[in-house]
């Protein structure tokens, strides 16, 4: 852990989320216990709040296109698209809410464990985090005008203001989700991971799974799209080994959404680790592999 | 009267900012409030230095980490970080009348 002195330097860059996932979550886990940085990275965010006044980069066309799919209704839409034409539309505007953006819950749950991921998630919600913010700037400036051309207190500059609140609280969402991955992510970064890729066998359904292998044998598997099972069998993860063949790995059931996981130690008397595999086998599992094999990758 | 300004506005958006709300006109105080806020924003960044902009930009506008910006820009990682760094503080003082007090 680096001093304070030189974590207060950087929260700035923090702030932004400018920084590496390693340094982001040894911030985090600063910020956590003191006081002083808290603080001060709270002002940087207000700093960084303020940014999209100067609307110096105009939001390209798809990323207004996206904003109007998420926005319904006539009102919001001309919101977006032209302050000017809010006002003249407020008598019979209706904003409706945005919609929800669901995958910030589901993300920012799944980032605890989701390691295998983390650095495609990390992507994403930079990405979307920049977007809401383009997003908000334009709210904002949209705001403005329409502020500018309607009087106080009528209904729907209320209603636009809200919404406003709503995009800051998505942007708030997806701070913490992004602070989160990050912190997953830092596991990620430890030297000497070793990362496999396991892909459909021939003949499965789409799949993907991925094995993360640390120096200290600690193997993390983890798959999503995974075909849903009937309950009398389990997927089984299976190590393929130089000198045993297939050693069982671990048994799973994939959730709901089709995503399976399995924590387990890469086996050390069976000479070289050859391969990582799934099949489809009986409740309960099996010894050796019996039943179609989904996912199949070189360690 | 409305629709002239409505016309005006959309032809020359940047001017109309420029200038304020029109004169005659009674804006309500929190738009005074944030077309000065917006003004002074946009001050500030434009009183940045070119290449502390540029990094600030990539960093809040596009996402990029400071190895990504450095790469963007084929300069070494801790002058980015160090402009970074800068582009903020000057936009911190700029903005503080409207930052919250520790």
């Amino acid at each position: 852990m680096r001093p304070h002195e030189q974590i207060k330097d950087d929260l700035s860059l923090y702030v932004l989320g400018a920084l590496p996932a390693d340094e982001g979550a040894e911030i985090a886990t600063h910020l956590a216990e003191c006081d002083e940085c808290r603080g001060e990275a709270r002002q940087w965010h207000e700093v960084v709040d303020m940014l999209p006044l100067a609307e110096q980069v105009r939001a390209p066309a798809e990323l207004r296109a996206e904003l109007l799919r998420r926005i319904a209704g006539g009102a919001a839409a001309a919101l977006a698209a032209s302050p000017v034409v809010v006002a003249k539309r407020r008598q019979q505007a209706d904003v409706v809410p945005l919609r929800r953006w669901w995958p910030i819950a589901a993300l920012a749950a799944a980032a605890s464990i989701a390691l295998a991921f983390g650095i495609v998630r990390e992507r994403n919600l930079r990405r979307d985090l920049v977007a809401e913010r383009q997003a908000t700037a334009q709210l904002r400036a949209a705001l403005a005008e329409a502020a500018a051309l309607a009087g106080r207190g009528d209904a729907e500059l209320k209603r636009a203001r809200d919404l406003l609140a709503q995009q800051e609280q998505h942007i708030a969402s997806l701070r913490t989700a992004l602070g989160q991955a990050e912190g997953a992510l830092a596991l990620l970064r430890q030297p000497g991971l070793n990362l496999v890729r396991l892909k459909q066998a021939p003949d499965a359904r789409p799949a993907e799974g991925h094995v993360l292998i640390t120096t200290g044998g600690k193997a993390l598997f983890y798959a999503f799209d995974l075909a849903p099972l009937p309950p009398d069998k389990v997927y089984e993860l299976w190590w393929i080994t130089e000198k045993e063949g297939p050693i069982n790995a671990g048994l799973f059931r994939p959730d709901p959404t089709g995503i399976g996981q399995v924590e387990t130690t890469v086996p050390t008397t069976a000479g070289v680790v050859k391969a990582a595999a799934v099949t489809v086998e009986p409740h309960g599992g099996v010894p050796k592999p019996t039943g179609p094999m989904v996912l199949l990758g070189d360690v | 009267l409305r629709a002239t300004r409505a016309a005006k506005r959309s032809a020359s958006p940047e001017m109309e900012r420029e200038a304020g709300p029109a004169a005659g006109f009674d804006p309500p105080d929190e738009a005074v409030e944030l077309a000065q806020r917006r003004s002074h924003v946009r001050r500030a960044l434009a009183e940045l230095r070119p290449e502390q902009r540029a990094a600030l930009e990539l960093a809040y506008y596009q996402g990029l980490s400071h190895s990504e910006i450095a790469e963007r820009l084929g300069q070494p990682l801790g002058t980015v970080k160090t402009r970074i760094r800068q582009a903020m503080s000057t936009m911190r003082r700029a903005l503080s009348p409207w930052v919250s007090p520790p």
